[in-house]
């Protein structure tokens, strides 16, 4: 259908106030107020201040920038997703880029190159990315796969599974500008069933299993097992009830 | 049909890959969802493969990784059709099929010039099974239009072609990939394809043009 409607035919979509439309394909999306899109959407951005309601997919090439509640009952699908507020996701979201500073909730798994977490993010499924930064809460229902995790933990955290290239697990520092705003629990944890990767670094994790290549269990952690292959390195104040080289 | 599985464990020992490799491949859509395959161990849950098809991926990928980047690879183990359309002459001519085959399908698909991915599969799937010498020339002539009118409904998902034969009589279907049938006594299966494997070597000799 995208090949029949040339670039030009295009229009842009605004709401203003409250009202409802069908889905189709558009440029630009603008929602300000409350707006519900009856069926899929297909656009090149989308932007919602207020709230919005999609009863189909959408598929952004470029953008969606939300600021307010947006629902989408279906998938995601596009380019960069930067929210300030709630966005609630019933398929699967896949995206080149996610940047969630309000909160993302999601039924299904998601799929993108690069996640930066400053707030919430919620997903029953999976959770894949080649870069994973967390500055904020996640809970995983599934397994969580990065090239690269960076996480720092303000509040409690979880993942049934974690995997991946490089781990590394700290706790928030206090002295980050952040923390003015967003002020660190000192007892966040984050618990986690199986965690396995190349190089590990946990502070504050609870986990039944770790399996790595090189395997740092720093403070705060409490790990029932610990498979590692090249080095293990064990600081004060770690829990490990068992480990063994393979 | 009942697989042999590999713990990851073994499977990371015996190939030499690392976890970090692992899981990477697994991003890319190189190692398919359905392979992992979670079991409750007495260590809590494992995750296991099923051996044979785990190997015979990771070694390809091994081998290849060098000269083709990873989303190159997902492409080819990926049973997606791709979007290209190939001279056919240029596909006997490359040896890919043979002008038997060809000559053939090409009653049924008609005379065009191009042929797209399906159609150059349809034809690479009759020179398969010409090639075994389990099937005849007049028995392929059946093959062609039921690939071509059911293998998309098959979509993302993975089929086998079947051939069966009683008394005499030839009988073509395609089947989910892996599902079990059971048939009465004097049904003889003659051949089973499996497409997926045959779409990735296809995509493979593809690639070279």
């Amino acid at each position: 259908m995208n090949q029949l409607i040339s670039e030009k035919t295009r229009r842009n979509l605004t709401i203003t106030g409250s009202s409802s439309v069908m889905g189709g394909i558009y440029n630009n999306v603008k929602i300000v107020g409350e707006g519900t899109i009856e069926g899929d959407t297909d656009c090149k951005k989308l932007k919602c201040m207020g709230t919005m309601e999609i009863n189909g997919t959408l598929a952004a090439a470029d953008q969606v920038s939300i600021v307010g509640t947006c629902d989408i009952k279906g998938g995601l699908k596009g380019g960069m997703l930067k929210t300030s507020g709630t966005v609630a996701v019933g398929g699967i979201t896949q995206l080149r880029e996610l940047n969630i500073s309000g909160t993302i909730e999601s039924k299904n798994d998601i799929y993108s190159e690069k996640i930066h977490l400053r707030g919430m993010l919620h997903t029953a499924g999976d959770c894949e990315a080649e870069s994973f930064t967390a500055r904020g809460i996640f809970e995983i229902g599934g397994l969580l796969n990065a090239g690269k995790l960076d996480i720092k933990l303000y509040r409690d955290c979880k993942a049934h599974e974690i995997g991946g290239g490089q781990i590394t697990i700290r706790k928030a520092s206090l002295m980050h500008p952040l923390s003015l705003f967003f002020k660190p629990s000192s007892s966040a944890r984050l618990s986690v069933s199986v965690l396995e990767g190349d190089h590990i670094y946990l502070e504050n994790t609870i986990a039944d299993i770790v399996r790595g290549n090189k395997v740092v269990i720093g403070p705060g952690c409490e790990i029932g097992f610990v498979e590692y292959k090249e080095h293990f390195e064990q600081k004060k104040d770690a829990v490990v009830k068992d480990k063994r080289k393979v | 049909m009942e697989e042999e599985l590999i713990s990851k464990k073994e499977l990371l020992e015996l190939t030499g890959i690392s976890y970090g490799q692992l899981y990477r491949w697994k991003r890319k859509n190189l190692l398919p969802e359905e392979w992992f395959i979670r079991k409750s161990a007495f260590t809590g849950q494992e995750t296991f493969f099923p051996k044979q098809k785990i190997l015979d991926r990771i070694d390809k990928i091994v081998h290849m990784k060098d000269d083709l980047s990873l989303d190159e690879l997902a492409d080819m183990f990926s049973p997606a059709s791709k979007a290209i359309s190939i001279p056919m002459k240029q596909l006997i001519e490359r040896n890919i099929v043979s002008t038997n085959a060809a000559k053939t399908a090409e009653v049924y698909i008609g005379q065009s010039e191009l042929y797209t991915f399906e159609q150059t599969l349809c034809v690479y799937v009759l020179d398969y099974c010409l090639q075994t010498g389990e099937i005849s020339l007049e028995e392929g002539k059946t093959l062609i239009p039921t690939f071509l009118e059911h293998y998309k409904k098959f979509k993302e998902q993975q089929c086998d072609l079947i051939l069966l034969r009683k008394m005499g009589v030839s009988v073509f279907f395609l089947v989910p990939a892996g599902g079990e049938i059971h048939f009465e006594s004097g049904v003889k299966i003659i051949l089973r394809v499996d497409v997926p494997g045959l779409i990735e070597q296809l995509k493979l000799k593809l690639m070279a043009i």
